[in-house]
């Protein structure tokens, strides 16, 4: 039997729509580490569950605290919400979760503030991942 | 379950959060200056968090 973590939203804060008051939203972070390859670890941080993400992105100062260089990289470009993408500079990477590491691929930019985990990257390092909406948790099952 | 209204002096700022998330121990604007702040603490025992803006949603 393949080993499932369940993992509660964690609550942000959301003016409502009239700007009066503020609510409480819920949203899938999950806290994980990365580190270069044979490198040092960052502290844990929330990184968002995103399935309609092709792939991570993280900020680019995670990179920089890791000490991951990307010299004669060419950046690729991310494209989401509007019409312009985004630069962003890929790397491999060690992404802990709980006490498992995973080698894995990430891409950093100086214009993302939330880390993303997409698809590949990291929902493909499990056997399923599955969001309950309705009791705010989120299920990651292990190969 | 941690209590969003501890992140209510932090909009769009960087904030290391306790392990059981219910207390903001540091906070930067960015986060090249969180880590400059939690330079001294055990890595082990902050979650770093982005307190995204308040008055829009998130869509990646």
């Amino acid at each position: 039997m393949s080993k499932i973590t369940g993992y509660s939203y964690v609550p942000q804060i959301l003016q409502d729509p009239k700007g009066q008051k503020f609510i409480q939203s819920y949203l899938p972070l999950i806290p994980v580490n990365i580190a270069k390859p044979s490198g040092l670890v960052s502290p844990q941080f929330d990184a968002l569950l995103d399935s309609g993400s092709d792939r991570n992105l993280f900020p680019m100062s995670l990179a920089k605290y890791l000490d991951i260089t990307f010299e004669n990289l060419k950046p690729k470009k991310i494209y989401g919400i509007g019409e312009s993408p985004i630069n962003a500079f890929p790397a491999k990477v060690t992404l802990w979760l709980g006490n498992k590491s995973y080698a894995t691929d990430a891409d950093f930019s100086t214009k993302q503030n939330l880390p993303i985990l997409g698809r590949d990257g990291f929902f493909n390092l499990f056997k399923s991942v599955k969001f309950d909406e309705k009791g705010q948790f989120v299920y990651i099952e292990e190969f | 379950m941690m209590n969003a209204n501890i992140l209510l002096k932090y909009e769009n700022k960087w904030v290391a959060l306790s392990k059981d998330r219910n207390k903001v121990l540091y906070t930067a604007k960015t986060l090249d200056n969180l880590f400059k702040k939690i330079s001294q603490v055990k890595k082990d025992d902050v979650i770093l968090h982005y307190v995204p803006p308040f008055d829009g949603h998130l869509s990646m």
